[in-house]
């Protein structure tokens, strides 16, 4: 960005403002209502969905990077890519759990409570 | 053909891009930045998502969506203080500049004031990982250790080692001559105190017998309720007097996959949280200058502001995933 | 870029001990911030760490050749340190061995010598920049290093010699999670994670730097397709480093505070381990499998691609020809850095994870022999019809190339599952990444020791105790780890202290008894490269600037160059490759500072062989 440019973004800049306190509002309003909101997945997609055209906005205007030359592109593809992928590979995983809660507690938690007892030498220690 | 000392000077060519090295690096240390809070989202999301029954009720949870709404509000009017600040440095508008990035620190401040605020909450409720009672069996040993610890505590405090013995008494050692002790004390105040202490002692000790016997009972009726003998143990001890100091039990609420939950919890807005401090202390060093800020800051307060930007960022994202999203208890 | 330093010359004493004096011997040589010393100073720890690293494997080898036997004189010299009755190796014992081997080599030795010595020393120098782009982040990138071996040392020697963390490398939970599941598992455990995060932070800070000083502080001239493939592998390794390394980081501050603080990530619901207390809600195992290799995979690319580079200009400049494919050779490289980011799940073939992912992973891993390949006939069109000076630094090129097909056509095998599951912890695996790291890596950096040593010291390095270096390692090395795959093949498993338990591996003890005197030859071997390297530096004959008759800008700049590297700002005027071209009167090279036959860039570079 050059040095000429840079004197009119004020407008922008708090045009920018405004919109994401805007957005803030939709995401606070969605979760005061979510009880209206039908189905599982379309609080998170509304509420998700408002996060990235917040970051969006962030990015491009308060970070810049809509005025940075083509350098940009090699940088944020690949963060973008990778950021994305990563849990999208963790994803087929979920929900893999070996041990299941209707395994019985252990016998130890039983013996937890012999020297409780305050007549006793309670030398125990809670935690 | 060997190498020789003598080549003509060249005009110096600029390769590579046209902004300054600590520019460049700050992009790439954030390119960095955003592969870690990728870890952590992607654990949330798996643990999230793996674990049916992860606890989303406020109830459970003492999540506080206006808490983190104002906090989002504070961060974005922060990062719009840090454009300005930036555009005051470039137009050599120095103390405007200087103002507003102590007013950034400021809001950081407030940012960091209402986080710990809701911290506070959640250590109130005692949902802090590790401690959290997972179904009810497990709540109610958590109940008698609560309990027990409690009485310790307030047995030490009342009741001091005899000054000729070189043994430290263990609490129980001390308790033993309890009734006695009651009866031959003239203090009136401490004579209720260790009156309460007494009452304490029974209601840990009927608890924990209740509890090896299996005849105590969390939830009774079919709305679920917690035992009334339980929360009227829990009141009585807590408005009592003498007992309310020593008092620390919390009200017995298991939640399955609590730890987990206040793990991602505390991981994720615990690593934003240094993440802001970090931040913080970068707008010191301009802040610092005073009346000499000058234009060699620039660079500075851009890079700064980049990196302040990205904490932002990073809150956008977490706001909506820990505050307010909610999977359905059976989601897959 | 500084101004001309009048005394240096092509004399020796830049490093010396005549020393300069505007900066006192602390500056100079302890918290220096110039490039060249930082890279040496990781160069002679990571020498000094191979060596710990290597005592380590002995211990291992020992043990599965002489079971239960007490080691010789190494017993008796370290008295308490074998807990075990008579001074043998005691299971535990063992586990830690390989354990701490792993680690150190990985993250003391391999990563650091590449990117950390070689990379700090070479990459202003070859791009034609007066120091880094930052050289005060670049010395801190060092002194994180010693805190880090510092906390290595600590899971030695905090919960008593016999404990250290005992769960491999990879420090899988649960046994790395739960304190009470090993002796080591203790305090020793979180040491460990300590160093491995401080390593981490050492890499971060060393390839942000790289990255920076690649991409805006060449010299004029030095355009991309104009820089050495040594520049490219690094920038390449930078980039893995950057994108991989922060998801290991968190990973780690999560086993953290799952080890110390109570958090729950990793640690199933309702798993008993010792005495330790059950939850019911529970973490996910898988999740830290996941994200270890997210980095670890390509921490292989990392521990291996810089060499490729590295290689590639010494063959070039040993055959004096052009790289056969110098684009090709970027591209593939490139090409296995971005293969290498979605190929992690081939470690897990046997964990559990979802079939679907496996097939994915298994493409995925299959598709980075491609590069691979391309990458191996470069170098042997490169070899092909070249002048091909017999000396050291040719032979462990040769060596590079040659075991890096043997690991990674072994590499190939395991990429399918139905074949790792077979193969998954055997001897075959532990043959396999050998070959590649120490194969291919390790005999890359003995070759880039020899050849960039002048530049280093400004002087040879014996080339008679080279070869002798290189003949018994190669012979070692190969008798090591070639019987290590028959073994596996033969169900041989890898960290059992004792698999002759099994009747059906009894008949495999004369092949380990022969790999385990072979690693003694091996590690004999190293000493002579630690003397040769020592010796050289007070005896070796004097280099010139360019005792190889090479292209690169560094071999422009005096041996040893002084502080600010080049006595005029370099400017680039082709790429680094012109070896032979028809265009230079009278010599074979061309080098890239030359500018009184204008040949452009690299586009040239092939016309030049006979």
């Amino acid at each position: 960005m050059s040095h000429e440019e840079h004197a009119d973004h004020g407008h922008l800049y708090r045009f920018i403002f405004g919109l994401l306190c805007v957005f803030t509002a939709v995401s606070w309003l969605a979760d005061e209502c979510k009880e209206y909101i039908p189905g599982v997945w379309l609080l998170p997609i509304i509420v998700l969905g408002v996060a990235v055209m917040k970051a969006l906005c962030v990015l491009l205007i308060f970070m810049h990077i809509k005025f940075e030359r083509a350098w940009k592109y090699v940088l944020l593809a690949p963060t973008t890519i990778l950021a994305i992928g990563l849990p999208l590979a963790l994803l087929p995983d979920v929900g893999v759990h070996y041990y299941h809660m209707d395994v019985p507690q252990d016998p130890i938690s039983d013996q937890a409570f012999e020297d409780l007892e305050p007549t006793s030498d309670a030398g125990h220690s809670s935690h | 053909m060997s190498h020789s000392g003598t080549v003509a000077a060249q005009p110096p060519v600029k390769m590579g891009l046209a902004i300054p090295n600590s520019k460049l690096c700050m992009w790439l240390f954030l390119g960095t930045e955003i592969m870690f809070f990728t870890a952590f989202i992607g654990t949330y999301l798996v643990l999230r998502l793996g674990s049916p029954g992860w606890p989303s009720d406020v109830a459970d949870t003492h999540i506080n969506v206006r808490a983190g709404g104002v906090n989002t509000f504070v961060l974005i009017f922060s990062s719009y203080l840090v454009v300005l600040a930036h555009e005051s440095m470039l137009k050599h508008q120095f103390q405007k500049a200087w103002k507003l990035m102590c007013a950034v620190l400021f809001f950081g401040v407030v940012f960091l004031g209402i986080k710990s605020m809701e911290y506070k909450g959640k250590f109130d409720h005692d949902i802090v990982p590790g401690h959290i009672a997972e179904n009810d069996a497990q709540a109610l040993q958590k109940l008698v250790n609560e309990f027990s610890k409690s009485r310790d505590a307030m047995t030490n405090a009342l009741i001091t080692d005899d000054p000729k013995s070189e043994k430290k008494l263990s609490p129980a050692q001390k308790l033993v001559g309890l009734p006695q002790l009651i009866s031959s004390e003239s203090d009136t105040t401490k004579k209720d105190a260790l009156k309460a202490l007494g009452e304490l002692r029974d209601a840990t000790a009927q608890l924990k017998e209740g509890v090896r016997k299996d005849t105590l009972v969390l939830h009774t009726g079919t709305d679920h309720e917690v035992n009334p003998d339980i929360t009227t143990k829990l009141e009585k001890f807590r408005t009592n007097e003498h007992t309310a100091r020593y008092f620390t039990a919390h009200d017995p609420h298991p939640m399955v996959y609590g730890n987990v939950f206040a793990s991602v919890y505390f991981l994720m807005t615990g690593f934003h949280a240094i993440h802001v401090i970090v931040g913080m202390i970068l707008w010191i060093f301009p802040i610092l200058r005073g009346a000499k800020l000058d234009a060699s800051y620039t660079d500075w307060v851009e890079n700064s502001g980049l990196y302040w930007h990205f904490v932002d960022l990073v809150w956008i994202f977490l706001f909506p995933l820990i505050y307010i999203v909610e999977f359905g208890s059976h989601a897959v | 870029m500084s101004a001309v330093h009048p005394t240096v010359g092509l004399s020796d004493h830049g490093h010396g001990h005549a020393g300069h004096h505007e900066i006192g011997f602390v500056g100079k040589y302890i918290f220096s911030k110039d490039h060249k010393v930082i890279g040496i100073q990781f160069l002679i720890t990571t020498l000094l760490m191979l060596m710990v690293g290597g005592a380590l494997a002995l211990g291992v080898r020992f043990q599965l050749a002489w079971p239960w036997r007490a080691m010789p004189l190494v017993s008796q010299l370290t008295g308490g340190l074998f807990a075990a009755e008579g001074g043998q190796i005691s299971p535990e014992f063992y586990t830690m061995l390989f354990t701490m081997h792993a680690s150190v080599m990985i993250f003391l030795v391999i990563i650091p010598i590449l990117a950390g010595a070689f990379g700090n020393f070479l990459i202003p120098l070859m791009i034609g920049a007066d120091d880094m782009a930052f050289p005060t982040l670049n010395m801190l990138s060092y002194w994180f290093m010693w805190p880090a071996i510092a906390c290595f040392g600590m899971s030695f020697t905090v919960n008593g010699l016999n404990a250290a963390p005992a769960n491999g490398w990879t420090a899988y939970p649960v046994l790395s999670a739960v304190v009470q599941a090993a002796p080591g598992a203790g305090d020793a455990q979180t040491w460990w994670l300590f160093g491995l995060t401080l390593v981490g932070v050492s890499s971060m800070m060393g390839s942000v730097n790289y990255m920076t000083t690649i991409i805006n502080m060449r010299a004029p001239g030095m355009t991309l397709f104009r820089m050495p493939l040594t520049i490219w592998s690094m920038f390449i390794t930078a980039i893995l480093q950057a994108f991989a390394l922060p998801v290991l980081t968190a990973a780690g501050f999560m086993l953290v505070a799952e080890r110390t603080l109570g958090f729950k990530f990793f640690v199933p619901g309702n798993l008993l381990i010792n005495d330790a207390p059950a939850t019911v809600g529970g973490g996910q195992p898988l999740l830290w499998q996941h994200l270890f290799w997210f980095y670890s995979h390509p921490a292989v690319y990392i521990m291996l691609l810089p060499a490729m580079g590295m290689v590639s200009d010494m063959l070039a400049a040993q055959v004096r020809k052009p790289i056969f494919g110098y684009k090709p050779m970027v591209y593939s490289m490139a090409a296995i850095a971005g293969l290498g980011f979605i190929v992690w799940g081939h470690h897990m073939f046997t964990s559990g994870m979802n079939p679907a992912l496996g097939m994915t992973f298994m493409i995925s891993t299959m598709m980075i022999a491609l590069p691979s390949a391309v990458k191996v006939f470069n170098w042997i069109g490169t070899i092909w019809g070249g002048k091909v000076q017999f000396n050291t630094v040719t032979l462990n090129c040769v060596a590079f190339v040659s075991m890096f097909i043997v690991g990674g056509l072994s590499g190939i095998f395991m990429a399918a599952v139905p074949v790792d599951i077979y193969f998954h912890d055997t001897y075959f695996i532990v043959a396999h990444f050998h070959y590649v790291l120490f194969g291919a890596t390790l005999f890359g950096c003995f070759g880039a020791i020899q050849f960039w040593y002048p530049k280093m010291f400004g002087r040879m390095m014996s080339e008679r105790l080279g070869k002798l270096h290189f003949l018994l390692s190669f012979i070692g090395f190969n008798g090591t780890f070639f019987p290590m795959h028959l073994l596996g093949i033969a169900g041989f498993p890898r960290r059992y202290a004792d698999p002759y338990i099994h009747p059906y591996m009894e008949h495999l003890m004369p092949i380990n008894r022969f790999i385990t005197l072979c690693a003694i030859l091996m590690g004999i071997a190293q000493f002579i490269l630690l003397f040769n390297f020592a010796f050289s530096f007070f005896a070796g004959k004097k280099a010139g600037r360019n005792p190889w008759n090479a292209n690169g800008l560094e071999w422009s700049a005096p041996s040893p160059p002084g502080h600010g590297n080049f006595d005029v700002p370099p400017v680039c005027y082709r790429g680094p490759y012109e070896y032979s071209s028809p265009l230079s009167e009278g010599t074979d090279f061309l080098m890239q500072t030359d500018p009184l036959r204008h040949t452009g860039g690299v586009g040239n570079a092939g016309d030049g062989h006979h």
